[in-house]
């Protein structure tokens, strides 16, 4: 219980389920099942992204430039395959884009493992160059002509409900995108010596570096994993809008960014878990989501973001100081009893 | 040692950056003439809606060379040049379509300060900024350059500028279409991409007054909420408002995300004949769901009709107009009695309604 | 294991032999033709003063860095171009002093993370990480919480968890640098417990410190280092404090306890009365006269800090007057107590004095940049260099240049710029709070020898501190605190080292 009551993910499940219950009281719709498919469908981007820089950020850095990333590496594949001669297929889609994003990816890993460099402005430098490269090379013409199959997929479902207004509830089938991508970077980040090595060096790098991790290899594998993530959400993204939109991804970051904080990801990183991922961005969907529901409008919306997330923050420094009060109270016993000991 | 590694690395960044910016200049202008020689091609083989004779002053200047710039690379431009270039084939002009890769003010200046350095006869502008092009506009009158410009109403340094129709006229025309879609009667709801872009707000106000003042039985559920330009968000938007409006018979969007958004939103809650939904976006991107009913119309304006009339504008000028007056006749579509503020300040009303089970593909814009 | 302690115990083939070791930073000479041998089961302890070549020395026995000249031995077999990892292998542990732990994450993994990484592992096993923990602990003799993460942890604690780290698998050889800077004194025996029993189990020992006490309690082998040389080494029984001091300072040092100057007239200048703070400290009343220095001593939790805090305007006060020559005074924040005349030197220079990215001149300045500017507001930068050269000079801050980066300096060096920095503002009262923490020998006298002179002037100066030899040089006026209270007030000359520290240490039990 006590172990339950120190971790953040508890007050913002806690928050989260207030946020829920006030919302909720005020129109009951927001508990509806037809809602909550929604709320699910529309978070599969933001999840998709949010895990990939909760990887970048538990490491201690942080990667700026995944939207460019995800938008060229999406846009290149559509070219090829709305252009070409080539027909392909929907795997052949997915598998093309995060190539291309693994090798974006790695390029920031090379500077920042390489040569060093702080992660912030080299991928503020790779996010103008991928979107330099987007438009200079490839346009900015929205692509809405798309393969059948890119449109089938986005219609798959898994299930379908219809309720009693003849309103069809679609959970779709690229769902488990997101699934699968949470399920992988739990299992890496909590059963791998790698993902261990990810909260060593976002712990402390000089300490990583001493007991043996080969810190320049996993921050360029870090790198590169973010990349292709960020083009797995980028194709995950397109197929959902059903076109390719070089501008609609520009500005993501900082919303992303703001929700894998919201999960309790310490942004000096080492600390952060999927558990709270999951909470930080169903908080975010909740509110961002939920406005119309409680009649709330639009020039309300980012305020009462801000809000929400001030409290939030003020928890977990309030926590954060009752804590380490507790701490130091704990280490005062345990010291006497230490002193006790030794003069026996 | 380490430092040297640093620093190398560092002018290894710089350089890659510079020299992407060198390639992004280089680029452009090859993709501009590539524009061109593919816009004159369609040309030939297709045209607008109705040949219309051109002004029969044709004593003075004849065959003048005009370079337009408008605000990006993107297919609705290159509808806008079809206009261009049938003016051009008539008249025996020559006018080349100039369009930046990014919807960037500053490449539009560079590419202008290019045309005054080649000594063009007119100029055409769309601008993405009016105030970042005053400037330079400014300069190519001084030397003598005639400045017609579209879709800049607020631009100071132009001879002539041509809007296609009112904020008030668009709004109320994208009502007509709704109303009927709806009955004339039940809820409806709007949605804006930008709360700060004055003439979405306009056009939804107009819009909601006219409902107001002619079809009593509509009601306005939900007003103005933003969807930031994302499809996604969009969407999101328009399933919330069907859940939290269950008799909600239209949606009323403004830019291209809404209406797109609004479409998916209802073919993916099967709403399609039940809900309808409007807004501006071009045919290329509402086609799928125009199709299939998910989207009820669209409304714009021909971008080809406006090309054109920038020429006409262009060419009046040329033959001494100074002033235009109320209800000036550019001899095209739309633009037959044009209202006029300042004298030079003309607003058509070439509005341009596709609807659900039009067909599309005559629009490939 | 066992086998390896009693053979080990035994022989006197060293475990370690360096000879003749030379190495140089850029033209300059780091180490000077070292020879040294270090037995199996002993405790060594290497010492010097600041620049030593004490840190190079480490980084050349742990593989850090390759000699430029000489040979290492290591059992018995010639190493060429060892590296960190070899080290590590043939049993080479060295703890740091930031202890190199992750303080995200928990115990039990700090503790196996060596292991695991020598067992080149691909998949975590949380089980095998938890009972390798215990495993190691249970050597040790501590138990920690396993699952607690470490930042939660005291200092002391930490260190045990890098101790338990570097013992997880087969060391042979424990290098301990500096590892009692940040620890009170009880945890210091209990540390010192510790390394004996591994000593015992038959682990060799490298003990660097610059604190002589400690030193003479726990080493059986010394070796002492200064300007690159070793200068003395052999049997601890065979060296003395004096000699101790002699060899690391070049220097004969004397240290005497401090006497207020005779035929003074001095008056009360700070006079507490029953003052009171909630969770820190309970009806405190005293007073302090110029010229004198007054400490103030007892365990870390006495609320002695919290005290030092109140009387600065970092911490109100609940209830209880303070009194400035006479006068009542409310201390709200620190500019009151700035304005009054008193001055703070932080137990913590580094988070809570010093502005480390800024250059010498500016830190000192910061105090008084209200004196140092002119009418529209404007700060002089000569008047700035001036004063701070000044300062220097008066403290003998060993530096190049005045416009050189804080962090550039030693410990000793950044207390010195704290000291000036304060008084700068020529102040009334003094609070220190432990001035020689983490400071060597040298840089202490001088520290100390400063403080005796600013009493002599006439400032009245508080004197926080756990560390007793620290106290018994300076204060001529010792109070005792104990949960919050004072609980016993001595002059220095009726007191020596020894019974102070029982009295400190009486108190607890």
């Amino acid at each position: 219980m006590k172990k339950i009551l120190a971790k953040n993910e508890f007050y913002l499940f806690v928050i989260l389920l207030m946020i829920c219950l006030l919302i909720g009281s005020m129109n009951p719709v927001f508990f509806s099942l037809g809602n909550m498919v929604d709320l699910l469908r529309a978070a599969v981007p933001y999840g998709i992204f949010a895990a990939g820089i909760m990887i970048v950020i538990v490491s201690g850095g942080i990667d700026i430039s995944f939207p460019a990333i995800a938008t060229l590496s999406t846009y290149v594949t559509l070219l090829l395959f709305v252009n070409g001669s080539y027909e392909g297929n929907i795997v052949l889609f997915f598998l093309l884009s995060c190539s291309i994003g693994l090798i974006l990816g790695l390029v920031n890993g090379f500077f920042i493992a390489v040569f060093d460099f702080p992660p912030l402005i080299v991928t503020l430098a790779t996010q103008s160059i991928y979107y330099g490269i987007q438009y200079t090379f490839f346009g900015s013409k929205r692509l809405t002509f798309l393969p059948e199959y890119i449109n089938s997929f986005s219609k798959a479902d898994l299930f379908t409900a219809v309720d009693e207004n003849g309103m069809s509830y679609i959970f779709p089938k690229y769902f488990f995108i997101v699934v699968f991508v949470f399920l992988l970077a739990f299992l890496v980040l909590r059963f791998t010596f790698m993902g261990r090595g990810i909260f060593a060096i976002g712990g402390s790098k000089s300490s990583a570096i001493r007991v043996g991790f080969n810190v320049k290899l996993l921050q360029f594998l870090i790198y590169g994993a973010s990349g292709t993530i960020a083009a797995l959400g980028g194709a995950v993204y397109t197929i959902m809008i059903r076109q390719g939109n070089p501008a609609s991804l520009i500005g993501l970051e900082m919303t992303i960014i703001s929700i894998v904080v919201l999960g309790g990801i310490e942004i000096n990183g080492g600390k952060g878990s999927i558990f709270g991922l999951v909470l930080g961005l169903a908080f975010f969907m909740v509110i961002n989501n939920s406005l119309i529901l409680v009649g709330i409008s639009s020039y309300w919306k980012t305020f009462v973001l801000g809000i929400a997330m001030y409290l939030y923050a003020a928890v977990i420094a309030y926590k954060r100081k009752m804590r380490n009060k507790q701490v130091h109270e704990i280490d005062m016993q345990a010291l006497q009893k230490e002193g006790g000991k030794v003069s026996e | 040692m380490k430092n040297m590694k640093k620093l190398t690395g560092m002018i290894l960044v710089l350089a890659m950056t510079a020299l992407s910016v060198a390639c992004g200049a280089q680029e452009e202008g090859r993709s501009n003439e590539v524009e061109v020689t593919a816009s004159s091609e369609v040309k030939s083989e297709d045209s607008t809606e109705e040949n219309t004779e051109a002004d029969s002053g044709t004593e003075t200047k004849e065959g003048f060379t005009m370079g337009v710039v408008v605000k990006v690379d993107v297919p609705w431009f290159d509808r806008l040049n079809e206009g261009l270039q049938k003016y051009a084939a008539e008249h025996g002009c020559t006018i080349n379509l100039y369009a930046p890769s990014t919807p960037d003010a500053s490449q539009q200046v560079a590419i202008i300060e290019d045309l005054i350095a080649q000594k063009v006869d007119v100029i055409g502008i769309v601008p993405n900024s009016a105030e970042a092009v005053e400037t330079v506009l400014q300069k190519a009158r001084d030397e003598g350059i005639v400045v017609v410009s579209h879709e800049a109403a607020n631009l100071n340094n132009t001879d002539a500028d041509i809007e296609a129709f009112t904020d008030q006229a668009f709004g109320e025309f994208f009502m007509q279409s709704l109303g009927k879609s709806m009955n004339y009667e039940g809820e409806y709801a709007t949605i804006i991409e930008e709360l700060t872009n004055a003439n979405h707000n306009a056009w939804l106000d107009a819009a909601v007054a006219y409902q107001e003042e002619n079809y009593p039985d509509m009601t306005l559920v939900s007003a103005k909420t933003e969807t930031k330009a994302d499809v996604s968000q969009a969407q999101s938007i328009c399933e919330e408002l069907f859940r939290t409006y269950p008799d909600l018979k239209g949606i009323m969007g403004t830019g291209s995300a809404d209406v797109i958004g609004a479409g998916l939103a209802i073919e993916n809650k099967g709403l399609m004949g039940k809900v309808a939904a409007t807004g501006c976006t071009s045919p290329n991107d509402a086609a799928q769901y125009l199709n299939n009913g998910s989207i009820s119309m669209i409304g714009l304006w021909d971008p080809a009709n406006a090309g054109y009339a920038m020429c006409v504008l262009a060419q009046q000028i040329m033959d001494g107009t100074t002033e235009f007056s109320e209800g000036a006749d550019l001899g095209i579509n739309g633009y037959n009695s044009c209202t006029v503020r300042d004298g030079k300040y003309l607003v058509g009303s070439d509005m341009l309604g596709i609807f659900a089970g039009d067909d599309v593909s005559k629009y490939p814009f | 294991m066992k086998e390896y302690m009693k053979e080990g115990v035994r022989t006197d083939s060293p475990f370690i032999r360096l000879s003749n070791i030379s190495k140089s930073f850029a033209g300059i000479k780091a180490l000077n033709g070292i020879d040294l041998e270090i037995k199996p089961g002993r405790i060594y302890c290497l010492m010097g003063e600041n620049g030593c070549g004490k840190s190079t020395l480490i980084k050349i026995i742990s593989g850090v860095y390759a000699p430029d000249e000489g040979e290492i031995e290591l059992d018995g077999k010639i190493m060429k171009h060892m590296t960190p990892k070899e080290a590590m292998k043939k049993g080479i542990e060295v703890i740091y002093q930031d202890f190199s732990v992750f303080p995200n994450l928990t115990v039990a993994e700090n503790i196996s993370m060596n292991t695991e990484m020598t067992r080149k592992t691909k998949i975590v096993n949380w089980k095998r990480i938890h009972s390798q923990a215990q495993l190691a602990m249970d050597k040790l003799g501590i138990a920690l919480p396993l699952d607690e993460t470490v930042e939660h942890l005291s200092v002391a604690n930490r260190q045990l968890i890098a101790i338990s780290r570097a013992i997880s698998h087969d060391a042979k050889l424990l290098i301990m640098d500096e590892p009692t800077t940040a620890l009170t004194k009880c945890e210091v025996d209990a540390l010192f417990e510790i390394v004996k029993r591994l000593n015992e189990s038959g682990i060799s020992i490298i003990f660097v410190s610059h604190k002589l006490d400690e030193v003479m309690q726990l080493s059986q082998e010394i070796v002492i280092m200064r300007n690159g040389e070793k200068v003395a080494d052999g049997n601890m029984t065979d060296f003395t404090k004096d000699k101790i001091i002699y060899y690391m300072t070049g220097r004969k040092l004397t240290n005497t306890s401090y006497r207020i100057p005779q035929n003074v007239n001095s008056k009360i200048t700070l006079e507490v009365k029953h003052i009171t703070q909630k969770g820190g400290f309970s009806d405190i009343s005293f007073s302090i006269k110029e010229n004198e220095i007054v400490g103030i001593t007892g365990l870390l939790g006495s609320g002695r800090t919290a005290l030092a805090n109140a009387l600065f305007g970092i911490s109100r006060i609940d209830s209880g007057e303070i009194l400035l020559d006479g006068k009542r005074i409310r201390l709200r924040n620190v500019r009151n107590a700035v304005l009054n005349g008193i001055a703070y030197v932080p137990e913590d220079r580094l988070t809570e004095g010093l502005f480390l990215n800024q250059p010498i001149n500016q830190n000192i300045a910061v105090t008084v940049l209200d004196k140092l500017s002119n009418k529209i507001g404007l700060v002089k930068s000569a008047s700035i260099r001036n004063m701070s050269l000044e300062w220097i000079k008066r403290l003998h801050v060993k530096t190049e240049s005045d416009e050189l980066s804080v962090h550039f300096l030693s410990g000793g060096n950044q207390q010195k710029v704290v000291l000036a920095k304060w008084l700068a503002i020529n102040p009334k009262i003094l609070i220190l709070n432990g001035p020689t923490v983490g400071v060597d020998i040298g840089a202490k006298t001088d520290i100390i020898e400063m403080i005796k002179s600013l009493a002599r002037e006439g400032m009245s100066i508080i004197l926080v501190s756990d560390d007793v030899s620290e106290i018994m040089m300076c204060c001529n006026r010792i109070m005792i605190m104990r949960s919050g209270r004072i609980t016993e007030e001595v002059m220095a000359e009726n007191i020596n080292e020894t019974e102070l520290y029982n009295k400190i240490r009486v108190q607890e039990e």
